[in-house]
């Protein structure tokens, strides 16, 4: 038990505020960020003895992405509600792009700010992204295809040029 | 705005999130739901346990005991009976039919083994234990999950290699997988009483795993498939109550547990009730504690919730209120309490016809792990216990019947 928790702890801190930030992409609220990495670490802590020396990673992310999707049918959230508290005035000039790539995530659907944050966040592949998702490749090019025309349209700060085959990694 | 651009744009916005501390509140809450999993797992073993039970009981005369049971006839033992933890290896029930069922658990070796201990099917038993153990088996269905509706057999999810589900008849190994296979959250998988319907990733499936509907939307994982409904969690935790035939969900009060038949357990500060859950998604309470937490219940055909486990091995009537046992635990435990989870499993033993059962027993086991020891050698100590509903009567399982290919269990 002791030697379960201790690499449980050694993993998770070597993870979590990648997952969290990650999973804030997602939902654009610190709290249920944090809710949502919190419920699939917990499932990660029932299953750790056997998902340790696997790929535990894959299944926290396949946890936390199909949760949001879950979460994000049942609450359907507003455009980012909650942001991180950032008084200092020196970071506001990052408040502020922050503001505008998080409206411009909540313009996108569910499945397409996933594969937004996956790829471009999360830096997976098309392939990885597929098999986390459980959908085909050719369904995270069009989705991606479709966001980044979606983000086109917001300004010409996201006037963002798809790279055939350049991005798939 | 080049890939670069939109990666540095997303890393900017998420630059200044916090940095968390999750682990220690998701080990806890994992390892406690994981307890109440296994809880509900062996709470359907029991119903097969309790059919090969029934016919060892046929075939064994009553006078003949396991093979290492000391059948010192005793009368309800008092909590000083089997206080010692010297006498405990050697102390059993005199009951030719709890001897018996004390055999046939053999097959399942050691909770605390569980973690490598997937769980096999075969031969209409299940099977827990070592991976290395169980891989001696022929013919052995490995089973990633476990549910049981009663008379049906076992709902199971096995891994070849991915997860499928399907049906395993009462008597034998025969795998029939589902018509449908619904895998897009392995953690909605359940079967109702009766086994007409089955939850399976989004979708309700029918018995002949067909699929006839969807499930709630926010339905995250399942708890228990009840009298009154099927009670899921959603992805913050929050129970619910879903009734397939009116397609109506209820919220439900926090619940620590509800088993399979509907009894719950809710904690309130240092207290613990035992309830039912109704229809309506109200808890009837029908016994409180305050002291250590109630950690397990007998099921409703054994009868229902009679007895309940406590934390620190107290075990207590719910109908009467009445302190029937108390297991004093090896001091090793207690010393390790705070330090180490302790953990509790119980499976549960009764008729598995619709009516009660005259005669039934539950056990459970306490599982020693000792924390200070971080040697290679380390080593799991696990003790037992049954007891019989109706009497209150309570006794240490032998740990390794002469036959049983499971792993021994060591008391020190």
């Amino acid at each position: 038990m002791a030697d379960d928790w201790e690499s449980f702890d050694a993993w998770v801190r070597s993870r979590e505020h990648r997952l969290v930030r990650a999973a804030y992409l997602l939902t654009g609220d610190i709290h249920h960020a944090e809710d949502l990495v919190q419920d699939a670490l917990v499932k990660l802590a029932q299953r750790w003895a056997r998902l340790q020396d696997q790929n535990a990673e894959g299944y926290v992310r396949r946890v936390i992405y199909h949760d949001y999707v879950s979460w994000w049918r049942r609450k359907r959230p507003r455009l980012a509600e909650t942001l991180p508290d950032t008084e200092d005035a020196d970071h506001s000039e990052l408040v502020a792009r922050r503001q505008v790539v998080m409206q411009a995530l909540a313009t996108l659907t569910v499945k397409q700010r996933a594969v937004i944050v996956l790829r471009y966040f999360e830096d997976l592949s098309e392939q990885q992204t597929a098999d986390l998702l459980g959908v085909r490749v050719g369904t995270v090019k069009s989705q991606t295809s479709a966001a980044i025309a979606r983000l086109r349209t917001l300004g010409p700060e996201f006037s963002l040029a798809p790279q055939e085959g350049g991005s798939e990694r | 705005m080049n890939d670069a651009d939109l990666r540095g744009a997303l890393a900017d916005a998420a630059r200044d999130i916090p940095e968390p501390d999750l682990a220690r509140e998701a080990w806890r809450r994992g390892r406690r739901r994981d307890r109440w999993r296994v809880v509900g797992v062996l709470g359907g073993v029991v119903i097969a346990t309790g059919v090969v039970v029934i016919a060892v009981a046929i075939v064994v005369p009553a006078s003949d005991p396991a093979p290492d049971a000391v059948t010192t006839p005793s009368p309800r033992p008092s909590p000083s009976a089997i206080s010692s933890p010297s006498e405990l290896p050697t102390k059993t029930v005199a009951d030719p039919e709890l001897a018996a069922f004390y055999e046939s658990v053999h097959t399942l070796p050691h909770l605390s083994t569980r973690d490598n201990a997937p769980t096999y099917v075969r031969d209409g038993r299940l099977w827990y234990g070592l991976y290395s153990m169980m891989q001696g088996i022929p013919g052995a269905l490995r089973a990633q999950d476990v549910v049981v509706g009663r008379d049906i057999g076992w709902v199971v999810q096995l891994r070849r290699p991915d997860l499928v589900g399907g049906r395993i008849e009462p008597k034998g190994s025969t795998f029939q997988p589902f018509a449908d296979q619904d895998l897009s959250n392995p953690d909605v998988f359940a079967a109702s009483r009766d086994g007409k319907y089955i939850a399976m990733g989004d979708s309700l499936l029918n018995e002949r795993g067909q699929r006839v509907g969807s499930l709630p939307p926010n339905i995250a994982s399942t708890e228990a498939w009840t009298p009154v409904g099927l009670v899921y969690s959603d992805v913050r935790g929050m129970m619910w109550l879903w009734d397939p035939q009116s397609n109506d969900e209820t919220p439900l009060p926090d619940l620590d547990d509800v088993n399979t038949d509907g009894w719950t357990i809710t904690s309130t500060g240092n207290c613990s009730e035992v309830g039912r859950l109704r229809p309506s998604g109200t808890v009837e309470t029908a016994f409180e504690h305050c002291g250590q937490p109630i950690v397990t219940l007998s099921p409703g055909w054994a009868p229902g919730a009679r007895l309940a486990l406590t934390a620190d091995g107290e075990v207590y009537d719910t109908e009467s209120g009445e302190l029937v046992q108390s297991l004093d635990l090896p001091d090793g435990v207690t010393a390790l309490g705070e330090a180490i989870e302790l953990e509790y499993g119980g499976w549960w033993r009764g008729n598995v016809q619709n009516d009660v059962a005259p005669k039934a027993f539950f056990s459970f086991t306490v599982d020693l792990r000792r924390a200070t020891d971080n040697t290679p050698s380390h080593r799991y100590e696990a003790i037992i216990v049954g007891c019989h509903v109706t009497t209150g009567d309570c006794g240490r399982l032998l740990s390794r019947p002469a036959d049983s290919p499971g792993v021994p269990f060591v008391w020190r």
